[in-house]
């Protein structure tokens, strides 16, 4: 039997219960096969695998779990949906810090980080900016090693990135305030654009399937705020505190 | 109104079948095409399609702001369509003309889709020679995608409907991830800014403007 290949990995299952281990598994569910050629984890597998951990699988364009109709759901106030997203900048500004000057990267993928690390501070400081005294606590982070391995590193990112775009795009249509939709909305093209510059970095110039392109989608769907916080719950960079 | 079920969100596949249902179906959007296909707007234009009345109350800058959205979405799918035509284009640029064109096709289509009625003929272009060179090509697709973006964003907080809102934001970023394409494929920065600026209707019209691609 051939060994599970690691990378590239369009899909990213993240997943973990209170009483499992947090891991974050490389799966290429199209990858994986036995030494007949079948594939041993179909994408249904994975899906209702995703489903059955209660974990969610982000990154390579595939839904979290459950159908985000996030517009109609008018759950979250601009308060809520603001200190999640403080954390998920604050964090992300972290992780990417890390990264940059953990050693482990160079060329293009420490371009990256550098770059990143940079916007995702603009972004921390522009939502601290916007929920002001409201602010919630910020719990410690534990990145987990990972910002000191390259593949897992480069895997993580892109699931960070996609998510982003998601919990933006589905926390848009259920804020209030229109200087906070705008505000998201300068946010959230720059997510997308580091979301296609990592797909670069990890599946080349010239991948043929889409979800492996920059763009994989003719549109990026929105989730829900719930399900943006089960993801981020999901990774174990927040193991105190709440999400 | 059915909710998609995560056998229908198949991202492999999704994207073909859904643009052989746009393009087979000869009459744009179908209720099929929008639940089954690579329609990842999703909830939002799913709920659009599953509910005639909400078109019918739609407001008239909301209309105005469809109208704006498909006059870029046809100059766009022009553009990548004269490109590939021309065929100077290969490797990279070429599977980046070949996708953000079928996105673009595909934008087209669900414009023209919500707007019924009001959807505005695609006027005819000319892209004076930017289709002729790799050199070229490059250059004006990041301007255009560059400015497709800054127009959804500007144009977002003024629209009235929430689902209309949802979906606008659903094509935004995948403009912004086109950008960022093609300016990693020229060898430049993809992401340079924190923060990425609106343009107002006014500003994105002066732009395309001074282009001369849009005739009469």
């Amino acid at each position: 039997m051939r060994p599970v290949r690691v990378l590239p990995a369009p899909n990213v299952a993240v997943k973990g219960t209170m009483s499992e281990p947090i891991t974050l598994e490389l799966v290429d569910a199209d990858a994986v096969m036995d030494s007949n050629g079948r594939s041993e984890l179909s994408r249904a597998d994975l899906l209702r695998r995703a489903a059955v951990t209660g974990g969610a699988l982000i990154g390579g364009g595939v839904l979290l779990t459950g159908v985000p109709k996030a517009f109609a759901q008018g759950s979250g106030t601009d308060l809520e949906i603001l200190n999640f997203l403080l954390l998920n900048e604050t964090l992300e500004a972290a992780f990417y810090a890390e990264a940059a000057k953990s050693g482990a990267l160079k060329g293009k993928a420490l371009a990256f980080a550098r770059q990143v690390a940079k916007n995702e501070a603009v972004h921390r400081d522009t939502v601290k900016a916007a929920v002001g005294s409201n602010a919630r606590a910020i719990p410690p982070f534990d990145f987990k090693g990972i910002p000191n391995d390259r593949d897992k590193f480069l895997v993580t990112a892109l699931a960070l990135e996609d998510g982003d775009v998601a919990a933006n795009n589905g926390a848009g249509p259920l804020l209030s305030s229109k200087a906070l939709l705008a505000a998201a909305g300068s946010i959230v093209s720059v997510e997308a654009r580091q979301a296609a510059w990592i797909r670069r970095i990890v599946f080349g110039n010239t991948p043929k399937q889409a979800n492996r392109q920059p763009a994989p989608r003719p549109f990026d769907p929105g989730i829900t705020l719930a399900q943006a916080k089960a993801a981020l719950r999901s990774t174990g960079f927040v193991p105190q505190g709440e999400v | 109104m059915n909710e998609l079920t995560l056998e229908q969100v198949d991202v492999d596949g999704a994207l073909r079948e859904g643009a052989a249902d746009l393009d087979e179906s000869g009459r744009g959007l179908t209720r099929a095409g929008l639940l089954g296909g690579g329609l990842f707007g999703g909830a939002a234009l799913a709920a659009i399609a599953a509910e005639p009345a909400a078109a019918a109350k739609r407001t008239k800058g909301d209309t105005r702001i469809l109208q704006f959205a498909l006059t870029l979405e046809y100059l766009e799918a022009a553009f990548y369509a004269e490109a590939i035509r021309r065929g100077e284009l290969k490797g990279e640029r070429l599977l980046f003309a070949e996708v953000a064109g079928a996105h673009e096709r595909i934008h087209v289509r669900t414009l023209k889709g919500i707007l019924g009625g009001d959807a505005i003929k695609q006027p005819s272009f000319d892209f004076r020679g930017t289709t002729g060179s790799s050199a070229k090509f490059t250059k004006t697709a990041i301007a255009l995608e560059t400015t497709g973006v800054a127009a959804y964003k500007g144009q977002a907080p003024r629209i009235d409907s929430d689902a209309l809102l949802a979906a606008a934001l659903t094509i935004h970023s995948v403009e912004a991830r086109h950008t960022a394409w093609i300016l990693d494929i020229a060898g430049r920065n993809p992401a340079p800014v924190g923060l990425d600026k609106p343009l107002t209707k006014k500003q994105v019209l002066a732009v395309v403007a001074k282009t001369r691609f849009i005739q009469g």
